[in-house]
């Protein structure tokens, strides 16, 4: 059993496989792996010579192999396969581990392809691994733990071979898509890996960092397989490593000193290297002590490590009773909630709570919609807020990192719901004390549940160090006398049962006047009682401040550094010239704050929509003249266009408030075309369309045909507007605009734009409009919202 | 190593081709240009042997190109280096968020992502012809000319693009978007360097530069 001897003993792994198979001098296939099928023995010969040389474990050629690169090879995955573990086991290795490395595609929404379909493309490798014979599998020189985690389900929901799984940084210390050790260990060590590390792209020297805080932290044992060095090239220009092996095991030693158990090479290592690695480590004692993960949550780039201090969880993203974000969810638009995220980490949440509780819709769906959206732009880690295991489970699996369950209880259903998802993907979970009899009234029953939890948890193999608690708050205006049974429960559960607590506060103020001054003072008390992590809004700037100012009191910011930077600084001199200055200086100079408020000072004189159709259009249109004169650029004409927007956002939601309704100049379609990932313009089109009083339906990016018509079947719209950069792309534009005109009766009015077209491939391609920049799209949307109300 | 970002490239991205750049926008572009240098970036590159007929280039008398124009273009040469060059998805997602929050920044957030990467290949290419004591070409890559863009699939599975995070579409675009793949020849000849894209009358793209640069 592998499992156990990782922890006995170090083990060696083998060296490089592209590197070796070079050497031989074979005619090389474009896919490598068909070696394994067309040139068995000279890939057994590889095998045999890293076993001579001491490795433990072999690794298979299969690195490049899997269901999306098929078309490049005539052999099926079953065969490759097969030939690929044969030729180790024809070697007989103590261990022979199947080599498997990024599939080649990224995972939406940066990528094209679903977290879904990259499960089943790896879960059709390992199974195939498990039933010819590898004894554990081994992800390597992976980039994205996204992609990672992916793997890691598809292995442990598919077979039970060990796994093994390195990831490659470079000299910033992070992986490519921005994941340093700490948040690698946290999001990949939680979902039950049995070894991780680290391999290619940078030489031992280069390693040293990472490794140290890789062996530091890691709660399972580590892997290290470096390169040779940095390649160079030779004055013939082929690539060569020329680190000789006595550096190379200097280095070694260091990373088996400071606890690093698991050893071999990568790219331009050979059969000596290993040699030399067995001789100095083989079946040595594994020494090392490991310390488990605690209470620490990630996403793919941050770690939050409820040790370090006070935890801000922002309470935002929240649909009960905010009509503006449910109208959103339910219109399938994450807008509102991407503009919470943003605002709530500017203003210093440290972790995001997301509920999608809207009654009615697909609350599995959505919640997967809304983290994904939300990590596409932020990387605060998120708390997943519902009371559906199912939504929790859907969250766990997409969300990229380690997230907190919001929440389980002392019920037996709760329990047998979430505390199993809790296990699978090695999370952090918040526990309420409340149970079957209801929220108690007394400290002693809290901390009873609490201590109940703990015991549930511990059945399914759940540390203590991944439950929090949150004591429960009740409305102090009902019940005065309870707020010392939370504060004293929670000190108890803190101090004497060693867990973190977090308490959502605004329950407290409830029926009250003032509420923001009792939720303050609560929380100010309740941080003095041992709360980790209050759940607030931090939009609330007194709030924020005093915990600001309680960090500096409780000794957490040394020496006041943060408390004095922010606080340096914070009498603003206001700029009285820009102050003074009308609306149209201050949107043509992108001052949006300033622009905002000078909105809102016009509105106590004036109707919104007098701002907007007297003001603020005359302004744009304006901005938009010169432009067309070339008197300013573009950059100018979106700051002004862009400004404009945040100061009609406004107006319309004022407008919306006292009519109900907002009365649009016209409606469209934008989308940039099938196969096209270019949007920059037709983002920039829709906002100056939006200004101008258009309601756009933006579908965004790489959009099919279908996706459009149906859009616009939905809601009634004749106007579209298509973007594309690629000359491949346009073709495509093409055939849209084609089944666009054969499925419609009525004429639909066809825009056009982007780099490569022009007003003559316009015209061919059977489009009305051809829109050379995002201004002239506006006077073309004029003129047709001219024609379709003549009609 | 350290690449920096040339603002004359980031403007002509931006189309900003003005003399008198706002103060404003200026400081904006100062700002992103140091925030995207900071990126992380990769890139791979590999020395190959090739063989050039009138119309067809292959590399190790085994992988093959069928094109005219690349031909044309590297018939000097006996030796090239296929060049990838990718910032990472950290990119992508920063401009998601500039995007949602400020459509200047994520306009000069993308200029700049450009004129990086560009700067990138321009270095690698010096380091090229330093070490091999050779002149290096311009830059190839599929889709101009009469190179398909199919052929990026061969560019990635030379340059093993893959273990680089780079995605290639069913359309063969490649994600993350700042990326690039090209040939470069080698010669012991001092090449007159062409913008192959610009003023080429049978070229089917128009200046990549104008254009986004991320082709």
């Amino acid at each position: 059993m592998i499992q156990k001897a990782i922890y006995d003993k170090v083990l060696i792994v083998d060296g490089a496989m592209g590197t070796k198979i070079h050497q031989t001098g074979v005619s090389l296939p474009i896919v490598l792996e068909d070696l394994n099928i067309t040139h068995p023995t000279l890939i057994t010969a590889i095998h045999q010579e890293y076993k001579d040389a001491g490795a433990d474990i072999i690794t298979t050629n299969s690195f490049g192999i899997n269901g999306f690169k098929l078309d490049e090879t005539k052999y099926s995955i079953k065969d490759h396969v097969k030939a690929a573990i044969d030729c180790v086991k024809k070697v007989d290795p103590s261990y022979t581990a199947f080599d498997i490395g990024p599939s080649g595609k990224l995972i939406e929404p940066i990528g094209s392809v679903t977290f879904d379909e990259m499960v089943s493309v790896y879960k059709e490798l390992v199974v195939y691994a498990e039933k010819f014979g590898a004894d554990l599998v081994l992800f390597e020189t992976f980039n994205d733990i996204y992609e990672l985690k992916a793997a890691i389900i598809a292995t442990k929901e598919n077979t039970n071979l060990p796994i093994f799984c390195t990831v490659t940084f470079d000299d910033t210390g992070k992986t490519l898509s921005g994941t340093d050790p700490l948040a690698f260990i946290t999001s990949i060590a939680s979902l039950g890996v049995d070894a991780l590390g680290v391999n290619c792209s940078l030489g031992p020297k280069e390693m040293q960092r990472i490794i140290q805080e890789l062996t530091d932290y890691s709660p399972i044992p580590v892997i290290v397989q470096p390169n040779r060095g940095l390649p160079k090239i030779d004055e013939t220009g082929n690539t060569y490593y020329d680190l000789d092996i006595e550096t190379y095991m200097e280095y070694m030693n260091i990373f088996y000193q400071n606890g690093a158990t698991i050893l071999g090479g990568c790219c331009g290592t050979d059969e000596k290297f290993i040699n030399a690695l067995s001789t100095a480590f083989k079946g040595k004692k594994n020494n090392h002590t490991y310390t488990p993960l605690g209470t620490t949550i990630s996403s793919y780039s941050e770690v939050v490590d409820f040790d370090d201090g006070i935890v801000i969880i922002g309470e935002r993203i929240n649909p009960t009773g905010r009509r503006k974000m449910r109208n959103d969810i339910k219109a399938g638009s994450f807008d509102s909630v991407l503009h919470d995220a943003v605002q709530q980490v500017e203003n210093g949440a440290t972790v995001l709570d997301v509920n999608m509780g809207v009654p009615g819709i697909d609350e599995v769906n959505t919640m997967i919609s809304a983290i994904k959206s939300i990590q596409s732009i932020v990387s605060t880690p998120l708390q997943i807020d519902s009371t559906d295991p199912n939504v929790i489970e859907a969250a766990c699996r997409y969300y990229n990192g380690r997230p907190i369950i919001n929440s389980v209880n002392g019920e037996k259903q709760s329990l047998d719901g979430i505390l199993p998802i809790v296990k699978k993907y090695g999370c952090l979970v918040l526990g309420l004390t409340l149970d079957e009899d209801g929220l108690p009234k007394t400290k002693e029953k809290r901390i009873e549940i609490a201590k109940n939890i703990v015991k549930e948890a511990k059945k399914h193999g759940i540390e203590p160090s991944q439950i929090l608690f949150d004591a429960l708050t009740l409305t102090v205006s009902a019940e005065q006398s309870q707020v010392f049974e939370t504060l004293g429960a929670m000190k108890y559960i803190k101090e004497e049962m060693g867990h973190h607590t977090i308490l959502g506060v605004s329950n407290i103020s409830f029926g009250l006047p003032e509420r923001k001054l009792i939720n303050k003072t609560f929380i100010n008390m309740a941080l003095s009682y041992g709360l980790s992590a209050p759940i607030l809004n931090p939009m609330h700037k007194d709030v924020m401040e005093m915990i600001r100012a309680f960090k500096v009191l409780n000794g957490e910011d040394l020496n006041a550094i943060n408390y004095i930077k922010l606080n340096q600084g914070i009498k603003k001199i206001e700029s009285e010239e820009v102050k003074s200055k009308d609306i149209k200086y201050l949107i043509t100079n992108g001052l949006k704050s300033y622009a905002l408020e000078e909105t809102m000072r016009m509105l106590s004189g004036m109707e919104a929509s007098t701002i907007i159709d007297d003001i603020i259009i005359p302004v744009l249109f304006e901005i938009g003249e010169k432009f067309e004169k070339k008197q300013i650029y573009l950059p100018e004409l979106i700051q002004a266009a862009d400004t404009s927007s945040y100061c009609l956002e406004y107006l319309k939601s004022v407008m919306k408030k006292e009519q109900g309704e907002i009365s649009y100049r016209g409606k469209l379609v934008l989308a940039t075309v099938k196969g096209d990932i270019h949007d920059i313009g037709k983002n920039i089109t829709k906002t100056l369309l939006e200004n101008n009083g258009f309601e756009i339906y933006d579908l965004g990016r790489d959009v099919n045909c279908n996706e459009i018509i149906n859009a616009m079947e939905k809601h009634n719209i004749s106007v579209v507007g298509l973007s594309a950069l690629m000359t491949t792309t346009v073709k495509n534009m093409e055939t849209i605009i084609e089944q666009i005109r054969s499925h419609f009766s009525k004429h639909i009015y066809i825009i056009v734009g982007g780099a490569v077209l022009t007003e003559e491939y316009a015209m061919k391609i059977d489009a009305d409009y051809y829109a050379k920049d995002a201004q002239s799209a506006v006077k073309i949307c004029n003129n047709i919202a001219n024609l379709l109300n003549k009609k | 190593m350290k690449i920096t970002i040339p603002k004359q490239e980031v403007l002509h991205y931006m189309r900003y081709n003005t003399s008198a750049i706002k103060p404003s926008i200026e400081a904006l572009i100062d700002a992103l240009m140091v925030e995207v240098e900071s990126l992380n970036y990769k890139y791979n590159y590999i020395f190959k042997d090739i063989s050039v007929t009138k119309d067809s280039v292959t590399i190790n008398n085994n992988i093959s190109f069928v094109s005219t124009d690349l031909a044309s273009f590297l018939r000097e040469c006996d030796k090239a280096v296929f060049l990838g060059v990718s910032l990472s998805t950290q990119f992508e997602r920063k401009l998601s968020l500039y995007q949602r929050t400020d459509a200047l920044k994520a306009m000069i957030y993308d200029a700049c992502g450009s004129a990086f990467v560009e700067a990138i290949c321009d270095e690698l290419s010096r380091q090229f012809e330093q070490e091999t004591n050779l002149y290096s070409t311009s830059r190839y890559s599929p889709g101009y000319g009469d190179l398909a863009l199919e052929e990026q699939k061969k560019f990635y599975r030379i340059l093993s693009l893959e273990k680089m995070g780079v995605e290639l579409t069913e359309s063969n675009l490649m994600i993350p978007r700042k990326t690039v793949t090209a040939i470069i020849g080698l010669t012991i000849k001092k090449q007159q360097k062409t913008n192959i894209i610009c003023d080429c009358d049978e070229c089917v793209i128009p200046c990549r530069k104008l254009y986004g640069g991320t082709l």
